[in-house]
């Protein structure tokens, strides 16, 4: 069991919100993901069970959105987009600053499971590059100062 | 008319129904749009945009397999706009794709360089190096096993999803999906397990491109060196259309040949990969003849002369009642005719049976009431029409793969249910099917308890004694009462010590249900109506007559003869039990192994080795031919010619693919030639001449016409009369013995859903989808006996024990263990007797 009661209840509450209960896959998904963190494969089974669709249907679903993490994650995942217009304002010199800051290679998590480090594709912040989101949050016109602070007050508010 | 639509494509009209796609008005003018994912059977998706036509006035380009056909639409299929779209589709398609045809298997049938070769791109603008999924670098050219069977190279995947969407959308199973998005998809079972769906064959065959090879076909052969034969699946009742690829006398491959009444171009894996066992060289190379207690080859001019002479003088001294011929459901009907000919004219015996796997034969009268159901037959197509399916005593996923595809079809449409009572879970995994386990051999009490809950009697006594709370059995009394109801009624009710009276009670319960439900029955076995029809049991003469003074003399008169034996004869059973005690003079096995497959091994194995001569003609060596005196080889299906009736009562001829392969012969000119030297004078020189003969009479005395059949499958009028059915007022439920301290669980048995007989077993894929005999166990049970999966235990009975692995399957009723029949190295019969009705057995982890 890793659903929590209350997890479970509102999935039930989806089940015939819809013409078709595939629909309330991805309400489900977002469900999961605000418990966990993370799409677990026990934990989508359970869901799926619990919205009565295949185990199937509803890993294939979680697979292709890449935004929602698979595995468990840092309490902070830092995502930065190293597209066109964050990489000519030097989204990689960003990149290799927080590897060495945290000490960790991108898609890693530090040991102490506060952070972890992702690139990912645009995210429609070009105006503002180079930018990352945080979790739900976006840090844009980031500079070496200003990441320098925010890891410090994250690394504070543990 | 406010139903149809009518529309411009290519300034040419058409009218459709309200809700056809764009693309089925273009297949309605037969203007031919490239597609990849698009087939008639599954919902479309629009994932290729391979079909992508311009539409006036719509901003871009529209896929046509999805976009419903709107009044006054006006559709360019070749206009410069479409015909680049499409190409630059293609090339989309193509930018990611390996070319590595010349390796490929699909090279030569693949609708990917189809498509190229008519409306792509004749080179590729990009020098950067192809995407490339390796799964795992011990295997050559990116392949990856994704099942048993079933081979996957995700570079060239096109990802359509067909696969995934047969599977799911079709077969109603849950273990292929795409993971993940964009060229990163990749296609594996949930939680990487393997590809075992038992309709997984389908996807190779719909496969556009050459991503899905089966094991069996895998860098073999080039395709367009093959030549195609059709033909009929001869592994179960369905009766599925098939065709044979082939070169000289090996077989490669087997397709489906799209029967839209039968299989809709699906084929069971049973039929797909268990059919190749044709092409086994373990098969019968010689015709056998024992000189010195062994078996050496001979010549077949020895061996028909040594049975002949030794089947002469057996009649001299036991007289012809001392012969028995023992055939079996997969001969066709020509040479089930020819074999009830040579015993009761040639001969001159009854003592014909075509079973010997069931301990309980039906009787005459029981034959004759399973043939009346035939009248009133529904056809697969006409599943849907009814509001309930109602099934008993079979699991049909096993017996009848592909009718299991119409139900599931009707079950998936919304508008049938399907209830299904068997001695073990019924599951069609993603169809819902609602489920009562009874004890095995409960069916009498089971539908005693059905019949009286319809009736409104009390059903305590009836429910207590089949197994099942009496409250579910009121449920479906009440949600079956006034429906239209297919009742599906398996092997288990007639082959059963009650029957008789099963029938009889089924038969009321359909009285009492809605209007028009009727009664199907699905034969297991590809030629069990052919062979109840054509005189091979004793009590029913060729044409489907029973055997009595006035159909006799008919027939003398066609076989210009004075007399036929007298009513009577013994089926497989009695057969047996006389060879035993020593009052059988000879045993003609044909196509038949009662010692590896009759329920009562001792009886079997005595029976052979008692009667004073016996003779097998098989495809391989069985356990019966080992004791036998002489072995003759019979072709398999692809080297022989003949027709098949189906369990749906459709007629299906079929031809040979190449002559008999080694020295073996076809089956009808074994009985000839046999019958010859017994002093038979008639000769054929092929099927459709015996066929002649036989259609002669049974248009004098049979039940069938058959006047109007010609090649192609089509249904037989039949007519027989309505039989008596007792009174049901005296039935009362009958308590089944229950297991013992010292042997607590029952022991079922039957065939694997991959397997027939052991036939299939010879096919090199089996090995690998069915590797093996194990001991079935219902996990819960398995958690008290501290049993894994896995571990090896110990099954004994009374009569014997055997070691086995076991397995785990939670449909297995609890207090009952399953033993596939389908392996000659597990004995399962040696565990039986044909005394007992129950088999009690105790299990031992070693």
């Amino acid at each position: 069991m890793y659903l929590s009661e209350q997890t479970r209840q509102k999935i039930m509450e989806l089940r015939d919100r819809y013409p078709a209960r595939l629909a309330a896959v991805l309400p489900v998904l977002h469900l999961v993901y605000d418990e966990f963190g993370y799409l677990g494969t026990d934990q989508l089974d359970e869901a799926a069970d619990a919205l009565g669709i295949s185990r199937l249907d509803m890993n294939e679903t979680a697979s292709f959105y890449t935004l929602f993490p698979k595995h468990k994650v840092g309490k902070y995942l830092i995502q930065v987009c190293d597209n066109i217009s964050c990489a000519l304002r030097g989204a990689d010199n960003l990149v290799s600053y927080l590897e060495s800051k945290l000490g960790i290679k991108v898609g890693g998590t530090t040991p102490d499971g506060l952070f972890t480090l992702w690139t990912v594709e645009c995210l429609g912040s070009c105006g503002t590059a180079p930018m990352m989101q945080v979790n739900d949050k976006y840090y844009e016109r980031l500079t070496r100062e200003k990441v320098d602070k925010l890891l410090e007050a994250w690394r504070n508010s543990k | 008319m406010p139903d149809q639509v009518k529309l411009k494509i290519e300034d040419r009209d058409v009218t459709v129904d309200k809700g056809q796609t764009i693309l089925d008005a273009a297949l309605k003018l037969g203007i031919i749009v490239p597609t990849f994912c698009w087939d008639p059977r599954l919902k479309p998706i629009a994932a290729c945009r391979m079909c992508l036509v311009e539409v006036e006035k719509a901003p871009k380009l529209v896929p046509s397999c999805a976009v419903p056909a709107i009044e006054g639409m006006v559709v360019k299929v070749f206009s410069e706009k479409a015909i680049r779209g499409r190409k630059a589709v293609l090339e989309f398609i193509l930018s990611n794709h390996p070319l590595d045809c010349p390796t490929c298997d699909k090279g030569g049938e693949c609708i990917l360089q189809d498509h190229t070769f008519n409306h792509g791109p004749t080179g590729s603008r990009t020098i950067e190096p192809r995407n490339r999924t390796i799964f795992d670098e011990k295997y050559k050219f990116d392949d990856f096993p994704l099942g048993p069977v079933i081979w996957l190279n995700m570079n060239r995947c096109i990802f359509c999803f067909k696969c995934t969407r047969i599977i799911k959308e079709i077969a109603g199973d849950d273990d292929l999906g795409a993971f993940n998005r964009g060229y990163h998809t990749i296609l594996h079972g949930h939680k990487n397990r393997p590809f075992r769906s038992e309709f997984s064959g389908n996807t190779v065959e719909n496969c556009p491109v050459g991503a899905l090879v089966a094991n069996s076909f895998r860098y073999k052969v080039r395709s367009w060196l093959l030549k195609k034969t059709p033909s009929v699946c001869h592994l179960c009742g369905d009766g599925c259309n098939i065709t044979l690829w082939h070169q000289g006398q090996k077989l490669f491959r087997i397709y489906s040949r799209w029967n839209r009444n039968v299989d809709n171009g699906l084929l069971c894996d049973r039929g797909r990969f268990g059919g190749l066992y044709a092409d086994s060289d373990r098969r019968l190379r010689n015709p056998k003849i024992r000189r010195e207690g062994k078996l050496i080859d001979t010549t077949w001019e020895e061996a028909l002369d040594f049975v002949a002479g030794n089947l002469e003088s057996i009649r001299a001294k036991f007289t012809a009642a001392g012969i028995g011929v023992i055939g079996n459901e997969m001969l066709s009907n020509e040479e089930t005719y020819l074999l009830s000919r040579i015993a009761r004219r040639v001969i001159g015996t009854n003592n014909i049976d075509f079973r010997f796997e069931d301990k309980f034969t039906p009787s005459t009268d029981l034959n004759l009431k399973l043939l009346y159901f035939l009248v009133k037959r529904i056809p697969f197509s006409k599943f849907g029409e009814f509001r309930n399916h109602l099934i008993i005593g079979t699991d049909t996923e096993v017996t009848h793969p592909i009718m299991t595809l119409w139900l599931k079809r009707a079950i998936s449409s919304g508008r049938s249910k399907c209830y299904a009572a068997y001695h073990r879970k019924t599951d069609f995994t993603l169809h819902p099917v609602e489920s009562i386990e009874y004890f095995p051999q409960g069916e009498y009490n089971f539908l005693l308890a059905l019949y009286s809950a319809l009736k409104g009697k009390s059903i305590d006594e009836s429910a207590l004694a089949s197994g099942v709370a009496s409250t579910l059995i009121q449920r479906w009394a009440e949600l079956l009462k006034g429906s239209k109801t297919l009742l599906l009624a398996g092997e288990a009710l007639y082959n059963n010590p009650r029957g008789s009276e099963n029938i009889d009670l089924l038969k009321a319960i359909c009285d009492l249900l809605g209007e028009g439900s009727v009664i199907n029955i699905p034969y297991d076995g590809s030629n069990y109506l052919g062979n109840l029809l054509w005189g091979a049991t004793p009590g029913i003469l060729p044409g489907g007559s029973q055997n009595d003074e006035e159909n006799r003399s008919i027939i003398c008169k066609e076989w210009k003869c004075d007399n036929l034996p007298e009513a009577g004869g013994m089926d497989t059973s009695q057969m047996l039990t006389a060879a035993s005690e020593g009052k059988m003079g000879a045993l003609i096995f044909f196509g038949s192994d009662p010692v590896g497959f009759y329920p009562d091994r001792e009886i079997a194995t005595k029976a052979v080795q008692n009667a004073s001569f016996k003779v097998a003609c098989e495809t391989f060596l069985t356990e019966t031919g080992k004791l036998c005196d002489a072995v003759l080889p019979l072709a398999p299906f692809p080297e022989c010619s003949g027709s098949l009736i189906s369990s749906e009562g459709r007629l299906q001829f079929f031809e040979k693919a190449f002559d008999p392969a080694y020295s073996s012969a076809e089956g009808w000119r074994i009985i000839l030639r046999l019958a010859q030297r017994l002093g038979f004078e008639g000769d054929y020189s092929s099927p459709s001449e015996i066929w002649s003969e036989m259609a002669s009479i049974a248009d004098k005395c049979g039940k069938v016409d058959y006047k109007q059949s010609q090649y192609g499958g089509q249904f037989l009028k039949m007519d027989f009369a309505a039989r008596a059915f007792s009174n049901l007022d005296g039935f009362q439920s009958s308590p089944l013995p229950s297991p013992t301290a010292e042997f607590p669980m029952i022991l079922t048995y039957g065939a694997s859903v991959y397997q027939k007989r052991n036939l299939t077993a010879y096919a090199e894929s089996m090995d690998k989808i069915d590797p093996g005999p194990k001991l079935y166990i219902n996990p819960d049970n398995a958690a008290k006996m501290k049993l894994y999966e896995g571990d090896t235990v110990r099954v004994s009975s009374t009569k014997g024990s055997l070691t086995m692995k076991s397995a785990f399957d939670y449909r297995i009723r609890p207090g009952t263990v399953f033993i596939p029949t389908n392996f000659q190295e597990a004995e399962f019969n040696s565990l039986l007797s044909s005394k007992s009705d129950l088999t009690f057995v105790k299990i031992e982890r070693l």
